[in-house]
C-alpha cells in the first residue's frame, strides 16, 4: 500500500538454510544417564523444571554438545514441545547447538573486560585455536572459543574460563599458557 | 471485590483482576497494543500499551498490570505518547521496506501507528538481516517483520494447542523458530492458520489461495466451514468481480470461538476449479455399455502418478454429449417414471449425501418417498455413525449427542475413543487438548495412536476388542462399588442383565481379548468410576465394526451406570462426521424413518406425512446403503438418482458395489464434479456446491447455524433444491417454492426438533436444537437431565456379548487393516484433491505400516507394497510409523489410485447395517 512510509532499504533478508525435518529422537535417557536423570527430577516440582539440568548432563555425554536428535530425545522424555527446548538451548550461552571442541575457552566480552583487554584476549584464543570466529570450532577440532557476557568476575577482569574453570586477571601469555596445558 | 481508580480524570470501579488495559476500554479509551490480544493471555512484552500511573516509577504495560485502588492512571500524556512514538519508529526500523500485511490484508497494526504517529523515515539504523521462509504452502514467514510480540506463540500453544512455534536465540538474533527451528513447511506445522490470523504484521501472513489478496474493499458472507461435523463457524472474504473466495476468517462469539483446522481456512477453492461441470450431460449412445472407471486406479508400475487423482476428464467427458436442462430433466423423469410404472416404486433408490443442506435433504426424502414411491432412501451416515444411532435409539431413544463438543470444560475425564479427532474433528480437538491442559483427564482409546495421545493417557486397544474392554471396566466399577446407584434406580431399567453380563468379564479374562493388562484396566475403570463428571466422545473407530452397535452400547452403558448423563460435563457424544450428518438424518435422509426419526411403519406418523405431501405412501421401511447394492447387483433394483455421493470410492467392497450401480438400467448423478460415480451415469446433471447456495447444516451438536451464498454458479449449474422440485414436477407432483427458506419452514414445522426454528435464528452462533423459544435461548446445551424420550422414560441398559469379528486373520491374511482419514483430505477426495493447498500439503496415496512390519518384508521407508484382501488388492506407498501397532495397517480411503475400498468388506453389522471399515484381514507383500 502507497502509506508505507519509504525509508531505507534493509538488509536483505536470505533464505532459510534447508534443514532435514523432524530428527528422530534418540532414545533418551540411555542407560548411562537413567539414574541421574531421575534423581534430577526428583529435585523438581514439574519435569519441566528439570529440563536445564537435563540438557546439560546430555550435553556432557554426548560429545559435548545437543544435536537434533538429542534435543528431541529430551523434549518427549521431559513432555515438553521442541520449539521449547530449543528456546531454552538457544538461550544460554553454554549450550551447544553444533559439534564443539573437545576443550572450551569461554571469554568474556561485556564492558569490564572489555576495557581491561579481553579483545585481544579473543583473538589470542581465536588464533592458538585455528577458529575463524568466536562461537566456530577450530580446524584440529580441538578448541571452541565462545563470546560470553559477564561473567562475573568484573572486579578481576578480564576473565576467562577454560573447560569450565574461572581464570582472573588473564594475560595474553597466561592464556597462551592455560591453553597449552589442554591436552 | 471491586476496586476503584482514575483514568484520565474519570473513576470507574471495575472487578479485581481487571487490567488496567480492559478497564481503560470500558471507558472507551482505546490504548494502542502490540503484543496484547483480547483472546490471549496478556505478556506484556512489546510496551506499547504502556500508560502513566501517578507515583509509579517508571511507566506501566496496561496490558499486564492489574488495576488497584485508588489509582491515578493517564493513558494518553505527552509523555506516554512521546513513549509510544518512539518505540514504533524502533519497530519500524527493522522492518522491510513494505509491509506484506498491508500489500494484503492492509491492517499491519505497526504500520498504523506509524501512520498515526507520522513516522516517515526513521532515524534509527535498520534491518536485522533475518530470514525470509517460504516452505508453508499456506502461510508466507518473514522474520524480518517480527516484532517477537508471542501472539503466534501464544495462538499455536494456547488456542490451538499445536505447539510448533517457540522463540530461538536471544537479543537482537532472537526469533520465532517452528519446532528445532525448522522451516515451517518442515515442521509438525499443521496449517492451521492460527498464528497468522493472530499476528499483527507482515511476519505471518497467508499466501494466496484463489486470486491475490489485495487491501480491497471485499464482500463479507457469514457462513459456515462445508467440510466436518464440527461446523465451525466462518466468514468468507468474497472478490465478487472474480467471483471466487479469496480467504477465510472464523468467526468471533461462535461456539468454535474463531478456530479453524487447514480445510476450513484454506480448503475453499474447490468450488472453482475448471473441472467444475456447467452444463447437463448425457451419455452418447455408443458409449453403452458402460465401461470400467477412466485413468489407472493405481499408480504405474514405474512409481510414476498416472491421472489417477481424479476421473480422466477428456476421456470421461466423451463419453457424454452435452444438452440442454429441458432435454437432461426429462430424459430423467420419464426413465425413471417408466422404471416406478413398470417394476414399482421399490425398483428405485436413491443416495442424498451428509453434505446436503438440511432443506436439500428434506425435499430429497420427499421426493424418493413421495414421488419415487418407495422408502429406498439412505445416505453415507449408514456408513459411519448408523450403528452409533441404533444403539442410542435403542437405549436413550433418541440419536442426537447428549452434550456439545466444548462441555469437555466442564469435565473432570473424558474418554476419546475411536476417534482420531485432530485429523477429523480439528477444532474439537482443539477444545479437548486445551481440557487436558487446563486439568481434564483424557483417556485415549484406540489401535491406531492418534496425535490426541500426546495429551492424555493412552491405551492401545487390540483391533476389536473394545466390548471386552468396556465390559471389564464396567466389571471393575461394580466391583469396586462405584456405579450410580441412585441414578440407576431413579432412571433406568435393565440393569440386572447389564451386570450379569459384565460379571463374566473380569480385568483377566479382558485381558487377552483387548489386550491391555488387567491393572491398568483396573487403574482406568477406577478413574472413571471416580469422576464427578465423565464425557465420551467416540468416532468410525467404535461404529465401523461388524459389532458396532454392540461397541456403541457398551459405551452408554457405562455412562447409565455412573450417572453421567444429563449434567454439565457429562454426557455421550458420538462426533458427527460430515458438515450435516446430523440434519440429513433428521431430516429423514433414512429408509426406515421419516424427519425426526418417525418410522415409516406407524399408521399415525405416515397418515401425517400423507397429509402434509397430499401422497400416499409405503408403508415398508426401505434398503439400506449396502442392501441397495446388493439389489442392483441381483437386478431388481432398476434406476437410482444419486445427489453429491460418491458410492464408487465410499462403499465398502467397491469393487463389487462398482460393478452393481454398472449393471442399473438408469443412473442419474447430481454433482459438482465428474466423480467416479458420475463417470459411468447415463444423466449427470450440474449441481452448486456449498459456497454458491443457502441453507442449514445441522453440526455435531446438533448446532443449526445458516450457510449464505458467496458465489454464483458457474455455466448453466443449477440450485439442487430447484432440479429436485423440477424433477419432482416433471414426474407428475408439481412442486415450488419461493425460496428456500420456505422448504425450512415446511421441514422444521413437521418435525419437534427444529419447530419454530427461522433462518433469522440461525445466524451468529445458531441454535442448539431442541430450541423451543429461540427468541431467547441458544437451545439445549445438556440432554436428558431428568429421564429420556423412550417408552418408559428410562434409559435401558444394552448388554453386549464379546463376537468374533467376521475375518480373522489366518496364515493367508495376516495383518488387520484398518481404515480412515487424514486431515487434509475429505472422504473421496472430489473436494479437497482440487484444492490446492491441501493437495499440496497431502498429494499422494499411502499406508501406515510398523516399522518392524516393514523391516521384515525388505521394504524400504516410502517403498511400495502390495495390500492384498480376500476381495481385492492395491498397490501403495507405504510409511513406516509406530502410530500403528505390529500386525495392522492403516489406510485413508481418500484415494482413487488406491482405494483403499476395494480391500473392505461389505458384511454389515446386524443392528445399524454398518459395514466393518475398520477391520479386514490382509496380506502384505513387497511390490
Ligand atoms: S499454522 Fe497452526 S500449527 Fe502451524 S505454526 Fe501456525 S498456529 Fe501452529
Ligand atoms: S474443524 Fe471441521 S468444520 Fe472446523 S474448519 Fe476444520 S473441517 Fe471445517
Ligand atoms: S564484564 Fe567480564 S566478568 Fe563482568
Ligand atoms: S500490548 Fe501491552 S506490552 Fe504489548
Amino acid at each position: 500500500m502507497s502509506a508505507t512510509p519509504p525509508r531505507a532499504p534493509a538488509a536483505a533478508p536470505k533464505d532459510v538454510e534447508a534443514r532435514q525435518p523432524a530428527p528422530t529422537p534418540v532414545a533418551f535417557p540411555p542407560a548411562a544417564l537413567k539414574d541421574e536423570c531421575e534423581a534430577i527430577l526428583s529435585r523438581y516440582p514439574t519435569r519441566q523444571a528439570a529440563l536445564i539440568p537435563i540438557l546439560l548432563l546430555a550435553q556432557g555425554h554426548y560429545d559435548n554438545w545437543v544435536s537434533p536428535e538429542v534435543e528431541a530425545g529430551v523434549a518427549e522424555y521431559i513432555g515438553v514441545s521442541d520449539s521449547h527446548v530449543r528456546g531454552v538451548l538457544s538461550f544460554y550461552s553454554m549450550f551447544n547447538l553444533k559439534p564443539a571442541g573437545k576443550h572450551e575457552v569461554w571469554v568474556c566480552r561485556t564492558l569490564t573486560c572489555w576495557l581491561r583487554g579481553a579483545a585481544k584476549l579473543r583473538d589470542t584464543a581465536l588464533e592458538k585455536a585455528q577458529a575463524e570466529r568466536a562461537g566456530v570450532v577450530g580446524e584440529d577440532g580441538k578448541f571452541l572459543v565462545k563470546n560470553m557476557e559477564c561473567l562475573g568476575l568484573c572486579e578481576v577482569a578480564p576473565a576467562v574460563f577454560v573447560d569450565g574453570v574461572a581464570h582472573t586477571n588473564v594475560t595474553n601469555e597466561k592464556l597462551v599458557e592455560l591453553m597449552d596445558a589442554c591436552e | 471485590m471491586s476496586i476503584t481508580l482514575t483514568i484520565d480524570g474519570t473513576e470507574i470501579t471495575v472487578p479485581e483482576g481487571t487490567s488496567v488495559w480492559d478497564a481503560a476500554k470500558q471507558m472507551g479509551h482505546d490504548v494502542p497494543v502490540l503484543c496484547h490480544d483480547e483472546k490471549l493471555e496478556p505478556v506484556g512484552v512489546c510496551r506499547m500499551c504502556v500508560v502513566e500511573v501517578e507515583g509509579a516509577r517508571t511507566l506501566v504495560a496496561s496490558c499486564v498490570r492489574e488495576c488497584e485502588e485508588g489509582m491515578v492512571v493517564r493513558t494518553g500524556s505527552e509523555v506516554v505518547e512521546r513513549n509510544r512514538k518512539t518505540l514504533t519508529e524502533l519497530l519500524l526500523a527493522d522492518q522491510p521496506e513494505e509491509s506484506a500485511r498491508e500489500a494484503t490484508t492492509g491492517d499491519d497494526q505497526l504500520f498504523a501507528l506509524a501512520r498515526q504517529y507520522g513516522i516517515e523515515t526513521p532515524r534509527f539504523p535498520a534491518g536485522n538481516g533475518r530470514p525470509v521462509d517460504d516452505s508453508s504452502p499456506v502461510i508466507a514467514v518473514d522474520h524480518q517483520a517480527c516484532i517477537l510480540c508471542d501472539r503466534c506463540v501464544r495462538a499455536c500453544d494456547d488456542i490451538q494447542s499445536n505447539l510448533v512455534i517457540g522463540r530461538t536465540g536471544k537479543g537482537y538474533s532472537a526469533r520465532i523458530g517452528f519446532d528445532l527451528d525448522n522451516p515451517m513447511g518442515a515442521s509438525t506445522c499443521v496449517e492451521c492458520g492460527e498464528c497468522a490470523a493472530a499476528c499483527p504484521t507482515g511476519a505471518l501472513i497467508n499466501k494466496p489461495i484463489t486470486v491475490a489478496i489485495e487491501p480491497k474493499p471485499l464482500k463479507e458472507i457469514e457462513s459456515v466451514c462445508p467440510y466436518c461435523g464440527v461446523g465451525c463457524a466462518l466468514t468468507y472474504k468474497v472478490d465478487e468481480e472474480a467471483n471466487k473466495v479469496v480467504y477465510a476468517e472464523g468467526r468471533e462469539d461462535t461456539a468454535n470461538e474463531a478456530r479453524l483446522c487447514v480445510k476450513g481456512r484454506y480448503g475453499f477453492d474447490y468450488a472453482t476449479h475448471k473441472h467444475r461441470l456447467t452444463k447437463p450431460l448425457i451419455r452418447k449412445d455408443a458409449h453403452y455399455p458402460k465401461q470400467a472407471l477412466t485413468g489407472a486406479m493405481q499408480r504405474k508400475d514405474d512409481g510414476t502418478r498416472t491421472n489417477g487423482v481424479y476421473p480422466d476428464y477428456e476421456k470421461a467427458l466423451g463419453a457424454f454429449r452435452e444438452a440442454t436442462w429441458d432435454e437432461a430433466l426429462e430424459l430423467v423423469a420419464s426413465k425413471l417414471s417408466a422404471i416406478r410404472d413398470e417394476h414399482g416404486g421399490d425398483a428405485l433408490a436413491g443416495f442424498g449425501s451428509a453434505k446436503c443442506s438440511n432443506e436439500e435433504a428434506y425435499l430429497f426424502q420427499k421426493m424418493i418417498r413421495a414421488v419415487f414411491k418407495t422408502n429406498n432412501v439412505d445416505h453415507c451416515t449408514r456408513l459411519c455413525h448408523a450403528s452409533s444411532v441404533a444403539a442410542l435409539l435403542e437405549t436413550i431413544g433418541s440419536g442426537a449427542v447428549t452434550t456439545v463438543y466444548n462441555d469437555i470444560r466442564n469435565a473432570d475425564v473424558a474418554l476419546v475413543t475411536g476417534s482420531n479427532a485432530t485429523a477429523n474433528h480439528p477444532v474439537a480437538a482443539t477444545f479437548f487438548k486445551e481440557a487436558a491442559r487446563n486439568g481434564t483427564k483424557l483417556i485415549i482409546v484406540n489401535p491406531h495412536r492418534p496425535e490426541l495421545a500426546d495429551h492424555g493417557e493412552y491405551v492401545r486397544l487390540r483391533p476389536g476388542g473394545d466390548v471386552a474392554f468396556y465390559n471389564a471396566i464396567m466389571n471393575v466399577i461394580l466391583e469396586e462399588g462405584l456405579e450410580d446407584r441412585a441414578y440407576i434406580e431413579q432412571y433406568t431399567e435393565n440393569f440386572d442383565a447389564l451386570k450379569e453380563t459384565v460379571a463374566r468379564y473380569t480385568p483377566e479374562i479382558a485381558a487377552p481379548m483387548c489386550g491391555i493388562e488387567p491393572d491398568k484396566i483396573r487403574e482406568i475403570a477406577i478413574t472413571i468410576g471416580k469422576a464427578n463428571a465423565f464425557l465420551v466422545f467416540w468416532g468410525m473407530g467404535i461404529s465401523q465394526h461388524l459389532h458396532g452397535t454392540d461397541n456403541a452400547r457398551s459405551l452408554i452403558s457405562l455412562c447409565l451406570m455412573t450417572g453421567n448423563v444429563g449434567r454439565p460435563g457429562t454426557g455421550l457424544h458420538p462426533l458427527r462426521g460430515q458438515n450435516n450428518v446430523q440434519g440429513a438424518s433428521d431430516a429423514g435422509l433414512i429408509p426406515m424413518v421419516f424427519p425426526d426419526y418417525a418410522p415409516v411403519e406407524d399408521p399415525e406418523v405416515r397418515a401425517k406425512y400423507e397429509a402434509a405431501w397430499n401422497v400416499g405412501l409405503d408403508p415398508n421401511p426401505g434398503m439400506t446403503v449396502v442392501e441397495i447394492a446388493h439389489a442392483a447387483e441381483e437386478g431388481s433394483l432398476k434406476g437410482m438418482y444419486i445427489m453429491g455421493e460418491n458410492p464408487f470410492l465410499s462403499d465398502p467392497n467397491v469393487q463389487r458395489a462398482r460393478d452393481a450401480f454398472m449393471n442399473l438400467d438408469f443412473l442419474v448423478v447430481q454433482d459438482i464434479f465428474l466423480t467416479e460415480t458420475a463417470e459411468v451415469a447415463d444423466v449427470v446433471l450440474p449441481a452448486t456446491s456449498y459456497f454458491e447456495k443457502t441453507g442449514t447444516f445441522t453440526n455435531t451438536d446438533r448446532r443449526v447455524q445458516l450457510g449464505q451464498t458467496a458465489l454464483t454458479p458457474p455455466g448453466e449449474a443449477r440450485l439442487d433444491w430447484e432440479i429436485l422440485c423440477d424433477v419432482m414436477t416433471r414426474m407428475g407432483y408439481p412442486q415450488s417454492y419461493e425460496r428456500i427458506e420456505d422448504v425450512f419452514i415446511e421441514f422444521s414445522d413437521l418435525t419437534e426438533s427444529y419447530k419454530g426454528l427461522r433462518y433469522e435464528h440461525l445466524l451468529g452462533r445458531g441454535k442448539l436444537w431442541p430450541c423451543p423459544d429461540p427468541e431467547n435461548s441458544e437451545g439445549e446445551v445438556v440432554l436428558f437431565g431428568d429421564g429420556f424420550p423412550t417408552p418408559t422414560g428410562r434409559g435401558k441398559f444394552s448388554p453386549a456379548e464379546v463376537l468374533p469379528p467376521e475375518e480373522m486373520p489366518d496364515a493367508d491374511f495376516p495383518f488387520i487393516l484398518n481404515t480412515g482419514r487424514t486431515l487434509q483430505h475429505w472422504h473421496t477426495g472430489s473436494m479437497t484433491r482440487r484444492a490446492k493447498a491441501l493437495d499440496a500439503i497431502n498429494p499422494e496415496a499411502f499406508c501406515e505400516v510398523h516399522p518392524e512390519d516393514l523391516a521384515a518384508l525388505g521394504v524400504e521407508d516410502g517403498g511400495m507394497v502390495r495390500l492384498s484382501t480376500r476381495r481385492n488388492s492395491i498397490r501403495v506407498k507405504a510409511r513406516a510409523s509406530t502410530k500403528t501397532s505390529k500386525g495392522s495397517v492403516f489406510i485413508p480411503f481418500h484415494y482413487r489410485e488406491a482405494s483403499a475400498n476395494l480391500l473392505t468388506s461389505d458384511a454389515l453389522d446386524p443392528f445399524g447395517k454398518i459395514p466393518a471399515f475398520k477391520f479386514s484381514a490382509l496380506k502384505v507383500e513387497p511390490a
